[in-house]
């Protein structure tokens, strides 16, 4: 197997990683085909240095947050990200299943943090190790520890808050 | 309501919510274009060498051609200057290549991009103002010291009787007002292009810095 396609199969085998990056990262449809395409030809460059001491998976969630945090769009879109359209519709008839609007409402209280704290709770989602998240980061693993109380917090209030919008 | 609630139904969402690429799909995309800006800046260094080498051969060629000394010396150290400015772009070019690593930490990635884009800011800024001495102050050194008449120029001067004082006069006034138009206009250029996206990568660094 040469190098191409040994990365291709790899890739395939982790695809859901970039695809749950780009569904986070962006809103749109079309963005989120512009950003797959772009991780994977970081990847794709990237891969003679994978040496393979690390996990492939690490080493793909690396190269895709860095990327989907420094992608560049050229043209001015809206900051604000809703991901409600990536979620399925409520299986209840009346379309009020309370854990599908909380879960909603979390959505779009993560689409609201910057750049840096959704890859830390994406990493966080995965359940990697604070020390791990910090690695990956470039910052110590109390200061990761520190943030997500934060975030938490945060999604906490902005859930609420969508939650109370979605009620009005 | 909070994250760890939700934990496991937001992992799952977020990673299942496409059709999935098959491997032949993955091969197409690997000889795509990418939309880095480091990608971009790589192919205008490369564009800029490419323009720089044919501007420097044409410049020679002038300078060895004409029988006018003042256009002699004029594309002569013109030829000059942009030989050495390749070694600038060329030592540019390097270091785009060498910094685009983006399997570094997201903090060094980030920092990196900034470090670059500045310095191409930088000796972008520096280069375009090198410029305006040499293309008008320099040239118009050189033409009011030319030995042999210019016949051409001397057509200029006298259309209209000006007289060459209020000729002369015009020139300064319009060199220094197209020398500071220039200094502001490559500066708003600059910004426009990647100011905010050096801003917003800030702004990210400021972010992971925070306590």
């Amino acid at each position: 197997m040469n190098s191409q396609d040994h990365f291709v199969s790899l890739l395939k085998t982790h695809q859901n990683i970039v695809h749950k990056v780009c569904n986070l990262y962006m809103d749109r449809h079309s963005e989120r085909e512009d950003l797959f395409q772009e991780i994977t030809l970081q990847a794709w460059k990237a891969f003679p240095s994978f040496r393979g001491d690390a996990k492939f998976s690490t080493w793909l969630y690396r190269v895709a947050l860095n990327t989907a945090i420094t992608f560049y769009r050229k043209e001015k879109r809206s900051p604000q990200i809703y991901m409600y359209d990536i979620l399925p519709e409520s299986a209840s008839e009346d379309g009020l299943d309370p854990i599908e609007i909380q879960l909603k409402a979390m959505y779009a209280a993560i689409g609201e943090l910057s750049k840096i704290d959704k890859a830390i709770v994406m990493l966080y989602l995965e359940d990697y190790a604070y020390q791990d998240i910090g690695e990956m980061m470039g910052i110590t693993a109390n200061n990761v520890a520190v943030k997500m109380n934060r975030i938490k917090t945060k999604l906490k209030d902005e859930a609420k808050k969508q939650l109370e919008q979605s009620y009005i | 309501m909070d994250l760890d609630q939700f934990k496991q139904q937001l992992n799952e969402k977020l990673s299942t919510d496409h059709n999935g690429r098959s491997g032949e799909e993955i091969a197409q995309m690997l000889g795509k274009k990418t939309f880095s800006i480091i990608e971009k800046l790589k192919r205008s260094i490369q564009y800029e060498i490419l323009f720089g080498l044919i501007g420097m051969i044409l410049f020679a060629i002038l300078a060895f051609s004409t029988k006018y000394q003042s256009i002699r010396t004029y594309f002569g150290v013109a030829a000059v200057f942009i030989f050495l400015f390749l070694f600038l772009l060329n030592y540019l070019l390097k270091k785009t290549i060498k910094l685009n690593q983006v399997q570094r930490p997201v903090i060094s990635n980030l920092t990196n991009y900034v470090l670059l884009i500045e310095e191409y800011m930088k000796r972008y800024f520096q280069f375009t103002m090198a410029m305006i001495p040499i293309c008008l102050f320099f040239a118009g050194y050189l033409g009011y010291h030319e030995k042999k008449p210019i016949p051409e120029l001397d057509k200029i001067i006298d259309v209209g009787q000006l007289g060459f004082k209020l000729v002369l006069t015009i020139s300064i006034i319009y060199l220094i007002s197209f020398s500071i138009g220039i200094y502001y206009f490559t500066k708003w250029y600059l910004h426009k292009i990647y100011g905010k996206y050096v801003l917003e990568l800030k702004n990210c660094i400021k972010d992971l810095q925070e306590n």
